[in-house]
């Protein structure tokens, strides 16, 4: 049983006459909270819709929990949770009717967290019932984490969950991915341009430039090991955002 | 001059770019196509001057109907809050080129008629009133309801008031007074739905986004009353957790009820007109059609043709919450076995709304008094109806998605393959009609469905829908 | 078992030193100037990993490499504990060890504004007097 929950070997990707992904090798492993930090344009959500099925790869091999994609088991798709940029989804359902429309398509589904988390982020018996275009950006990006955690999923692919997101609200969403590591140990995959929220929960990063994934490791070793020589004065390490701005260059 | 020209154009053509389901250039053909059409049926058939009048009633009626389904969405959301307030010039250059182009329409619409009368009619009025109604709708303007009444009065109380009145009402209606007043109104109404921000601007757009304007979304998109059908049938979905009605609920709002709703309406409308035409109440052409009911119930059709032609551009708004429904392990993994599950969801989906459609016509037909063989034939255009089924399958995946317009032009072309075909045999051979035409029709449905059911097992998984183009 | 209040460690995260860093400094700093006293019982992995918002994993790497260091002892069944060393055993070196970081990025800023040393110790000397 391999250690690996994702693994990506020599994607390439066209989208509309460009290079998205080029050749892009990429592994992660059980357990791991990894950020994925990109310019933007740089094709994190393409990556992260690649990852998961949800786009064709024009080449390359894309492995989940050991399976190939396209032989992905139903227990293993149960065991995925997807948080997409887009968070004006369903629309037209009410939340409770769209929470319970994904209740009926998993097999596990927690309702005591779901109730929990619910309570602990604002949201009332009103909005319970009111269509969800009628909820605003950051109530409608809330509901989609619960979405996803909801079925306790052994991984996490959130692509920029917090964006609309007060600080409050960022903070609580944080606990709760902490919360998720220290029980149950999920892998999480996360994209953010927020590298604060980054540098507290993530241990791994993994930069992507130009289709590829050019640097990838422990946070802590690469700021530390990154040196700047400026001006024949060495610092002794970089901040999360020196690092982005020189890895991403 | 030139530059107020450039900027009328320029505006015209970022409103229109607003409505995606509005291809200028296909209402452009269709425009051209029907002038032509009729002028020429005009020229050959009727008296000598009849034909200008309709090289001019028909494009202004089409420009009418762009002005109000197509121009007028885009340039109520082109003036936001924001942009009325703050860009120089912009609200005064929309208000000034959507009345000039009323009064174009309008203009050039009574000139065409004054060609054969010698004073344009209450159609003028009509058609006045009815655009001016859909521009106050699709802004919402809370009052613009009382717009129709005139309209509304008209037609119920045309035939009915004495005649001496009515000479002098059509009297009224034809003078140069009345008509120096079409000027006035449209300048107010156009006035009223490009306000300059303040609360009633604000009131207004939160009235538009709850009802979206003209296109598919219009019934499918209100907001749900305390009792709802959808809900109801959502919560019949979940408990019985069957594939395909939850594959179906992740693309929007339950289509039968939508479907039952516009039927309602239809039928209600439709049997109105039925009652004042045999009551002798209706003036004009609306009579004529009215006698022919069974022209008349298979408007209800409509809403089947509507919806299965609207299939595609349906799948194609919910992307995202596809790609959800996509990676849920209740739905087949393999691309097969999930077409052919949304194949056959989508099938019977329209299956079901074709069988409303029908007995609506049909329970019409008997209200309205159509016994034995005009039962049959209304059962019999019910039929013709049946290829549009195959619409709602194709590739998903790859295939772009077509104008609204044009794949409403498609759903009417295969209903009327059917007839033809009758037609050519009966002129050709001397064969009867209906047995070829629903033989023909019949067939044509079992063969697009089975070739396009094929396609649709042997495409990549329909989910995402368009993403491989 | 006495557990220690919560405002007990704080991290700025975004700064040029890595978030476990900071906290070993931290650590390093309370059991020097005596506000950790050896016995006492430090909130365990979880408990901190929840108050600061931090992967657990940061927290167990900084508590690791103070029980390496010594600073930390683990005792089964208690947690992690300061090592039993009184006060007194800190001799002056020692701390003025742990001071060298900060003093380090003092002397930094002091070259970018071209400022002599006599200069800045004198300021830093006026600062203690001030501050004692």
């Amino acid at each position: 049983m391999t250690s690996s929950l994702i693994q990506m070997r020599g994607v390439a990707m066209r989208f509309g006459g460009k290079t998205v992904l080029d050749g892009l090798d990429w592994e992660v492993r059980r357990g791991q909270v990894i950020g994925l930090l990109g310019r933007n344009g740089a094709g994190k959500s393409t990556l992260m819709e690649c990852m998961l099925g949800l786009r064709e790869v024009d080449a390359g091999a894309i492995a989940l929990f050991g399976e190939p994609l396209g032989a992905l088991s139903d227990a293993n798709r149960a065991r995925i949770g997807y948080v997409p940029q887009k968070s004006d989804l369903f629309e037209w359902m009410t939340p409770r009717q769209m929470l319970a429309y994904f209740k009926a398509l998993y097999p596990r589904w927690n309702d005591e967290r779901v109730a929990t988390l619910l309570t602990r982020w604002g949201f009332d018996v009103l909005d319970l019932n009111k269509p969800i275009r009628r909820l605003s950006g950051g109530e409608r990006q809330r509901l989609s984490i619960i979405r996803a955690l909801a079925h306790d999923p052994a991984l996490l692919v959130l692509d920029e969950p917090v964006s609309a997101l007060d600080p409050a609200g960022r903070r609580a969403f944080l606990g709760e991915l902490i919360d998720e590591v220290v029980e149950r140990g999920t892998t999480i995959v996360f994209s953010t341009h927020i590298l604060t929220d980054l540098e507290r929960v993530a241990l791994d990063v993994a930069f992507l430039k130009d289709g590829k994934i050019v640097l990838q490791g422990p946070l802590d070793d690469l700021l530390e090991g990154a040196h700047q020589a400026q001006g024949g004065v060495r610092t002794d390490s970089l901040s999360l955002e020196q690092l982005f701005l020189e890895a991403t260059q | 001059m030139s530059r107020s020209l450039a900027q009328y154009w320029l505006l015209w053509r970022a409103a229109l770019g607003f409505t995606r389901a509005f291809s200028p250039r296909l209402l452009l053909l269709l425009a051209v196509f029907t002038t032509l059409v009729s002028t020429g049926i005009a020229a050959i058939s009727a008296s000598s001057a009849a034909w200008l009048s309709w090289a001019l009633c028909t494009p202004a009626g089409f420009l009418l109907l762009a002005w109000s389904l197509g121009y007028l969405p885009g340039a109520l959301k082109l003036n936001t809050p924001a942009n009325a307030q703050l860009v120089p010039g912009l609200r005064r250059r929309l208000v000034e080129l959507t009345l000039l182009v009323w009064l174009l329409g309008i203009g050039v619409l009574g000139a065409g008629m004054l060609v054969t009368t010698k004073a344009p009619g209450p159609g003028l009025w009509l058609a006045a009133f009815l655009t001016l109604g859909v521009a106050g709708m699709t802004s919402g303007i809370r009052i613009a309801w009382l717009i129709y009444l005139p309209l509304l009065a008209g037609v119920v109380l045309h035939q009915r008031l004495p005649r001496p009145l009515l000479l002098a009402v059509d009297g009224l209606l034809g003078s140069h007074l009345a008509l120096a007043l079409l000027a006035p109104l449209g300048a107010l109404t156009t006035l009223a739905i490009f306000p300059q921000a303040g609360k009633r601007h604000w009131d207004m757009l939160a009235k538009q986004a709850g009802s979206s304007a003209f296109g598919a979304r219009t019934v499918l998109d209100q907001e749900p009353g305390r009792f709802s059908w959808d809900g109801l049938l959502l919560r019949r979905a979940l408990a019985q957790r069957r594939p395909g009605p939850l594959l179906m609920r992740a693309l929007g709002r339950s289509l039968p009820a939508a479907a039952a709703n516009g039927l309602a309406f239809a039928a209600l409308g439709i049997g109105a007109v039925i009652y004042l035409a045999q009551r002798g109440l209706l003036p004009g052409m609306t009579s004529y059609f009215a006698q022919l009911s069974w022209v008349t119930i298979s408007g209800v059709l409509l809403v089947f043709v509507f919806q299965a032609g609207m299939a595609p551009a349906w799948l194609a708004r919910t992307t995202g919450e596809q790609a959800l429904v996509r990676l849920a392990p209740a739905f087949p993994a393999g691309a097969a076995g999930f077409n052919e599950l949304l194949a056959r969801a989508q099938l019977r989906q329209s299956l079901t709304i074709w069988l409303m459609a029908s007995s609506a016509a049909l329970m019409l037909g008997l209200a309205s008094g159509m016994e034995g063989s005009a039962l049959w034939q209304q059962a019999g255009v019910c039929c013709m109806t049946l290829p549009t089924l195959a619409l709602a399958l194709r590739d998903h995946a790859r295939s772009s998605v077509w104008p609204i317009f044009g794949m409403w032009a498609i759903a009417f072309a295969l209903s009327y393959i059917g007839p033809m075909v009758g037609i050519a045999a009966y002129a050709a051979f001397g064969l009867p009609f209906w047995p070829v035409a629903l033989i023909t029709a019949f067939a044509l449905t079992a063969v697009l469905v089975v070739k396009r059911l094929r396609l649709m097992r042997a495409a990549p998984i329909a989910f995402p829908a368009g993403r491989l183009n | 078992m006495a557990t220690l209040p919560n405002y007990l460690f704080s991290i700025t995260p975004g700064s040029s030193d890595p978030i476990y860093r900071q906290l070993v400094d931290q650590v390093r700093r309370l059991v020097a100037a005596g506000q950790l006293a050896p016995g006492e019982t430090l909130p365990s992995v979880r408990d901190v990993a929840q108050q600061l918002t931090v992967n657990p994993m940061t927290v167990s790497k900084v508590y690791g490499l103070l029980e390496v260091e010594g600073v930390l002892v683990r005792r089964r069944g208690i947690g992690m504990t300061v090592a039993g060393q009184p006060r007194d055993k800190h001799d002056a070196p020692e701390r003025a060890r742990l001071l060298r970081p900060i003093l380090e990025r003092a002397a930094r800023e002091a070259r970018e504004l071209e400022l002599d040393a006599d200069t800045v110790v004198a300021l830093f000397t006026h600062i203690l007097k001030e501050q004692s």
